[in-house]
């Protein structure tokens, strides 16, 4: 957001500045240093340490891990002349963050000259949870640019590789901090490449396919370019998903199958196994089922040789989904009930959403209506605790049509407005589906009656759907 | 704290005048007076004639100076006239990570006593005798669960008062003992809070008027059950009190203070409802005189100045902040004087710390409440007042707007 780059030098000495004049004018600074690397805060310390020794500060490392109870640390060993450098702050987490929300005075109190070494969650999480300390800072100074030097490079890999994340907003907050990251770099082509495959990802989890399939393009591009073929092949693998969730299945078919020879040929198993199952899929969404059973029957073989327990988990579950679109509903539920075991035990939780869901829906197609229920409103708790807007506005929807046959027309309103409030948001291409259930109940009601219901339940759709789930939940 | 209260002539001074962290002590010369400033009302209230003791309660955002507002109530000589004041931080007493209506309570009598004594002055001896027959029991009962409890309070009803204070501040099974013993015998409490009030009221001549600070910092699930849920038990007291209470639970229904009993410290009004563009000349010539207590007018330049109390949104640590930050940016760049970049560039670093708690349900409330300054739903934009984030204003009717360094995120 500062819009003139500041160089390192103004930006170490603005801490410097802060720390010597609260020294001079007995004052209490607290300040936050925001780091992206470990190179570049080693580089920050280093040279704030040396400015401050020389107007006679001195400097108490603090790790938060071990003094959870920050302001009490402070307070016992302050002195006008020492500078606590806090590390390790997330360690300290969740006490500390009481702690210095509720003991904030005490810093103040006893003229604490302070400097938090940061990372963005950490931070993020400061501000929230401790909002009152928060309150008190004096400022915060980034250090967020990318070290390019050589020694650099294995922590900007791994940060461009990182894909796994929490949250929606997580997720939302990386690809910001990817594309700034990426539009710094010129010739830095492997990294390029690394930033635009992992963008392909996140762009892909939030469900924005063409950025994703625009990412994945530029990165199999640069992959090919440098010549690195596991590189490409997940690439290829990638892009082939993200077309078939846009709906281009030929295409889709296309990428997965070279991803497989490509694979094949350097002899990568676990990316083979990944060309098989996304083959299945593939085929699966053409409506040739058997054939998809087939490429998930190879997958699954390879996933369980390799030990590699999370894609056996989920091309177990694929196997479930398989058969019960072929009607064979009894063997869908035993392979969908391996999927989840194997989803608890490794901490899978999108996956055991999944499961759940799916058993849901296996359930409903025996017609045990009320085990059907009790499966998506599991899945939909999971749902919404890891933020996955897509499968909740999918489990809403499912259970707004079991309410919907079971004439409680309430409910299944409710279901359908909470549902296409999140597709909407989401801009998930399943809101048609929500759409023309709503049409669907719309003419079940009749127009006046449809209206009046509306009206009644829209306020407060949220609270009808819960009550719903937690008299069910209480009658088991 | 000794303090000095120079106006700035450097950068340098300004820079530590605008020190965000401490409220001001009564009598400091940095302090504005407001026009209609909430806490006159609230004093003249007390200062009316009451049939029974009234309980007010006292909310404002994070940095408005409730706690400026308070010292100066404390030491305020109408009422130091009329009322024996006993002030006191909850949390010096009590641990508000943990903190019930039984804490709060004891935390009253205790510091009946231990203020009144302090001054050197003593409560009747059948009155100090009663106390310790009742200290007695307490300690008697929660030795059946603690045995060496009351072994350090050999030292009279000072001691006993303080250590029970020190064990609610760091023992938890000692303060849970304690409270399970108390809370059936709360009337018992009560009485001996009335008793030690009415004795004070008796010898000094003077009403008895408790000032609770802090009550707003415990965690809202706590701050909920003592407001809530004990609201009934927490007026009991026969003395006049002040509660300072969280400001997400001062606007909820559940609430059930009457109106009358509420006052609010608002942020100073920078611009009429609904018309972003227009300034209210008021609101602006307070803060400028908030800025000038603190530093010459020479070290600003004036759209500098206009720039910095538009983005401080009317809150005084806000706006602490902001010209801390663009006195030290003027300082890196070798200037003796603060320009409107300064002021810019601070403004984007706040705006860059918002960013960092906010998800995106926020954004769509937080464009909702830019366009029509409504509130709405305090159960949605409860978190974001207490962040700041979104702000509220009282003229005729109380209304809010989302802090001002955000509208670029918002409307970019």
């Amino acid at each position: 957001m500062i819009e003139e780059k500041e160089s390192f030098e103004t930006r170490v000495s603005r801490l410097g500045g802060y720390l010597t004049r609260a020294y001079e004018y007995n004052k209490p600074s607290i300040l936050f240093a925001l780091y992206l690397s470990e190179f570049s805060r080693v580089d920050v310390e280093k040279a704030l340490e040396k400015s401050l020794k020389e107007k006679g500060l001195e400097i108490l490392n603090v790790d938060a891990g071990e003094h959870k109870d920050l302001p009490a640390y402070f307070s016992s060993i302050n002195s006008s002349n020492i500078v606590f450098f806090v590390h390790n702050v997330e360690k300290g987490f969740p006490d500390s963050l009481q702690y210095l929300n509720f003991k904030r005075e005490d810093l103040a109190e006893h003229k604490v000259k302070v400097v938090f070494w940061v990372r963005e969650e950490e931070l993020a999480r400061i501000s929230t949870e401790a909002p009152d300390f928060f309150a008190f800072r004096n400022r915060v100074v980034e250090f967020m640019e990318v070290p390019l030097a050589e020694e650099y490079r294995p922590t900007l890999v791994d940060f461009a590789l990182e894909t796994e994340y929490k949250s929606v907003d997580e997720i939302k907050r990386s690809i910001e901090l990817k594309e700034k990251l990426l539009s710094e770099l010129s010739g830095e082509d492997e990294i390029s490449g690394y930033l635009l495959g992992s963008l392909g990802i996140l762009y892909y989890q939030i469900g924005s396919f063409k950025k994703s399939i625009e990412c994945g393009e530029k990165a199999l591009k640069i992959a090919q370019d440098i010549g690195d073929r596991h590189d490409e092949g997940a690439r290829l693998g990638n892009l082939g998903t993200a077309y078939r969730n846009l709906g281009q299945i030929e295409k889709a078919i296309e990428y997965d199958k070279k991803a497989l020879a490509l694979f094949q040929e350097i002899g990568d198993k676990r990316g083979e196994g990944a060309g098989l199952g996304n083959l299945g899929s593939a085929y699966s969404d053409l409506g040739q089922v058997e054939k998809a059973i087939d490429y998930y029957k190879k997958a699954l073989a390879i996933a369980h040789e390799n030990g590699d327990r999370h894609s056996e988990g989920i091309w177990l579950g694929k196997l479930g989904n398989a058969y019960r679109n072929l009607r064979r509903v009894e063997k869908a539920i035993e392979y969908c009930q391996k999927a989840l075991v194997i989803a608890k035990e490794i901490g899978d939780k999108y996956n055991e959403g999944a499961d759940l869901g799916n058993l849901g829906i296996a359930y409903n197609n025996l017609g045990q209506v009320e085990k059907a229920i009790e499966y998506y409103q599991k899945a939909l708790a999971i749902a919404q605790e890891i933020g996955d807007k897509h499968n909740e506005g999918v489990w809403l929807n499912n259970l707004g049509y079991i309410f919907k046959n079971q004439k409680k027309y309430k409910e299944a309103l409710a279901c359908y407005l909470l549902a296409k409030e999140i597709r909407t948001r989401i801009k998930d291409p399943m809101l048609k589906k929500t759409e023309s259930d709503l049409k669907n109940l719309k003419e079940e009601l009749g127009e006046k009656e449809f209206e009046k219901l509306e009206a009644e339940v829209a306020p407060r759709a949220a609270e009808i759907v819960k009550q719903a789930l937690e008299e069910k939940s209480s009658q088991n | 704290m000794p303090e000095e209260f120079t106006i700035a002539d450097n950068l340098d001074l300004a820079w530590s005048n605008f020190d965000p962290i401490y409220p001001l002590p009564s009598g400091s010369p940095f302090y504005v007076e407001r026009e209609d400033n909430p806490l006159n009302k609230l004093k003249r209230a007390l200062l009316r004639e009451h049939r029974q003791p009234p309980k007010y309660f006292f909310s404002g955002h994070r940095g408005c100076g409730k706690s400026t507002e308070l010292n100066r109530l404390a030491d305020d000589e109408d009422i130091k006239k009329k009322f024996f004041v006993v002030k006191y931080s909850v949390k010096e007493v009590c641990d508000v990570n943990n903190l019930d209506y039984v804490d709060v309570l004891f935390s009253i009598g205790a510091q009946l006593f231990l203020q009144y004594s302090d001054e050197g002055r003593e409560l009747r001896p059948e009155l100090i005798e009663a106390l310790e027959n009742w200290k007695s029991n307490v300690v008697e009962m929660v030795r059946e669960e603690i045995t060496s409890f009351g072994t350090s309070m050999e030292g009279g009803l000072q001691s006993f008062f303080l250590s029970v204070l020190a064990k609610f501040r760091a023992e938890d099974t000692t303060k849970k003992i304690f409270r399970k013993k108390i809370e059936p015998k709360l009337s018992e409490l009560v009485d001996k809070i009335n008793l030690i009030s009415a004795d004070i009221e008796g010898k000094e001549k003077k009403k008895v008027l408790v000032l609770i600070d802090d009550l707003d910092k415990p965690n809202l699930e706590q701050a909920k059950k003592i407001f809530y849920d004990y609201h009934t038990a927490i007026t009991q007291p026969a003395c006049s009190i002040v509660y300072t209470v969280p400001i997400s639970i001062f606007f909820a229904q559940e609430f059930t203070a009457i109106r009358e009993t509420r006052f609010f410290l608002p942020n100073v009004k920078l611009h009429p409802k609904d018309e972003k563009n227009k300034k209210d000349e008021k609101g602006y010539k307070l803060m400028s005189s908030f800025v000038f207590k603190r530093m010459k007018e020479k070290l600003i330049e004036p759209d500098a100045l206009g720039h910095a109390i538009k983005m401080g949104a009317g809150v005084f640590r806000e706006t602490a902040r902001i010209m801390q930050i663009s006195a030290d940016n003027a300082i890196a760049k070798g200037r003796t004087r603060i320009i409107k970049e300064d002021v810019v560039r601070a403004e984007s670093e706040i705006r860059s710390d918002f960013k960092r708690m906010l998800t995106s349900e926020d954004y769509d409330i937080l464009k909702n409440v830019c366009k029509h300054n409504e509130m709405h739903g305090i159960e949605k934009i409860g978190h974001l007042l207490h962040n700041l984030s979104v702000l509220e204003y009282v003229n005729d009717e109380t209304w809010c707007d989302i802090h001002p360094t955000l509208e670029k995120l918002i409307n970019p």
